[in-house]
């Protein structure tokens, strides 16, 4: 493993541009450092195996080499920390005092503490102060103890989770490519897929949508740019009045939408004032904003053959308004 | 596919096909193309007024779909027999609307908004 020099003065030295990559390397390298000494332990934090791929501690071994495939980059063992994918700042902490002070906590003010099997106890809350539902994706060759296979284009995922319930009732996840595909169309499908699967596994589980987290394995590191909108597609229903106060606010992983579309409310004279007035714009995730806009453009059988926008040409801006929160509704952005 | 394509199909041939057709709606939705999905509509619709004008209006078989694996061929196929299967067709809807797996779920939901405000009456 090379690392880069990574100083200002090092890269004046080596007459060439000091770029935010070079810290950014130097980060990971830092880091890489940490994990990979014999006593990596004593310097994780207390919740860090939610980060790690579930084998993960045989790369902790002092011998974790003789484990790997020849040229296996370790970088790829812990660099899901990158994502920080559960970081919530909301969370409480033990108070500063106790040895465990600063430390995430339960709900009740328990101090969590992450366990050698990956059950972490520090897990966020999800609402009603149970623990969420976490849904780890991750090659299915890694539960293999012969050491990783990085061939092929694609890996086959399975689930996990540290919840204790029957999780046969999953079905399995969807293919992710292991390399970021260049084409968006194609990372979109991808995401898609991801959101959807992980949309019926929480309406599938007997906890019920206490929250979710996913931890995306480190063979699909490129889904983690994607994972905000994951992690949105997820959201339960909420009140207009918090969609449309969201829209203030802009949030990766969402959108502002116009009840009234704009498009539509351009062509049937409706005022500028009224499309982009508080009370029409509202906050939804991305995902969903695109399974909205797709349902108004496509042809639909219940309105004789025409498109949602075609049948509301000509409607009242009340008309247009109550479809619009119906569909919301029926996406499951709204709460009814 | 041409209308002659259509007329020389067995009723068999042309259930088998509209699942198709619904399986690549899916896939185009997945994708965002509208184009595709708009051009596979009317191919959809080209088959079901097929069935329709068979004898006995064999778009009764489609029923068989009702539990095909893919939700999008579900929903298609409630959706197209309304008209001969109006119970079972609407329990279907509610059925998918309540999966809350989307988008299927929110237009079976807009389905039967349609149904109840006389939007969309079943033919």
């Amino acid at each position: 493993m090379t690392v880069r020099a990574c100083t200002f003065a090092a890269c004046c030295r080596q007459k060439r541009s000091f770029d935010m990559t070079d810290l950014h390397d130097a980060w990971l390298a830092k880091h890489r450092a940490r994990w990979l000494r014999p006593n990596a332990r004593l310097y994780m934090r207390a919740d860090a195996q939610r980060f790690l791929r579930p084998d993960a501690q045989r790369f902790l071994r002092h011998d974790w080499q003789r484990y790997v495939q020849p040229g296996f980059d370790p970088l790829f063992v812990h660099a899901v920390l990158e994502g920080k994918a559960n970081f919530n700042p909301a969370q409480r902490r033990v108070p500063a005092g106790p040895p465990d002070g600063g430390q995430w906590t339960r709900e009740g003010g328990e101090s969590g503490n992450g366990t050698a099997d990956g059950a972490a106890g520090t897990d966020q809350e999800g609402p009603g102060g149970r623990a969420p539902l976490r849904i780890v994706i991750y090659p299915r060759d890694s539960l293999q103890d012969s050491g990783p296979t990085w061939e092929g284009p694609t890996f086959d995922f399975s689930t996990r989770d540290l919840v204790p319930f029957d999780f046969s009732i999953f079905e399995p996840p969807p293919e992710i490519p292991e390399r970021r595909p260049p084409s968006t169309r194609v990372r979109n499908r991808v995401v898609k897929k991801v959101a959807g699967w992980a949309a019926r596994a929480v309406l599938r589980a007997p906890l019920g949508p206490v929250g979710v987290v996913i931890t995306i394995a480190e063979v699909a590191m490129w889904l983690h740019e994607s994972y905000p909108y994951i992690q949105a597609y997820l959201d339960p229903p909420k009140s207009l009045d918090e969609l449309q106060r969201a829209a203030a606010v802009r949030k990766k992983g969402y959108d502002v939408h116009h009840i009234v579309e704009q498009a539509a409310g351009d062509k049937l004279g409706f005022s500028r004032a009224m499309i982009d007035g508080p009370d029409n714009r509202v906050r939804i995730p991305t995902l969903k904003h695109w399974q909205l806009t797709g349902w108004y453009m496509t042809p639909n059988k219940v309105f004789g053959g025409q498109t949602p926008r075609a049948y509301l040409v000509g409607k009242s801006w009340e008309e247009h308004v109550r479809v619009g929160k119906l569909a919301l509704i029926k996406v499951g952005v709204l709460r009814p | 596919v041409t209308k002659n394509t259509l007329n020389r199909m067995s009723v068999g041939e042309l259930v088998d096909y509209f699942a198709e057709i619904c399986v690549g709606r899916d896939d185009a939705e997945l994708d965002g193309d509208i184009a595709r999905l708009n051009r596979l509509f009317r191919v959809m619709t080209a088959v079901e007024n097929e069935l329709r004008s068979r004898s006995n209006d064999q778009r009764s078989a489609l029923l068989r779909l009702y539990t095909h694996s893919n939700m999008q061929v579900r929903l298609d196929a409630a959706k197209a027999t309304l008209a001969v299967a109006p119970e079972a067709a609407r329990e279907l809807l509610v059925s998918i609307e309540k999966s809350g797996e989307q988008p299927q779920a929110m237009d079976a939901g807009m389905c039967l908004w349609t149904l109840d405000e006389g939007i969309f009456k079943p033919e």
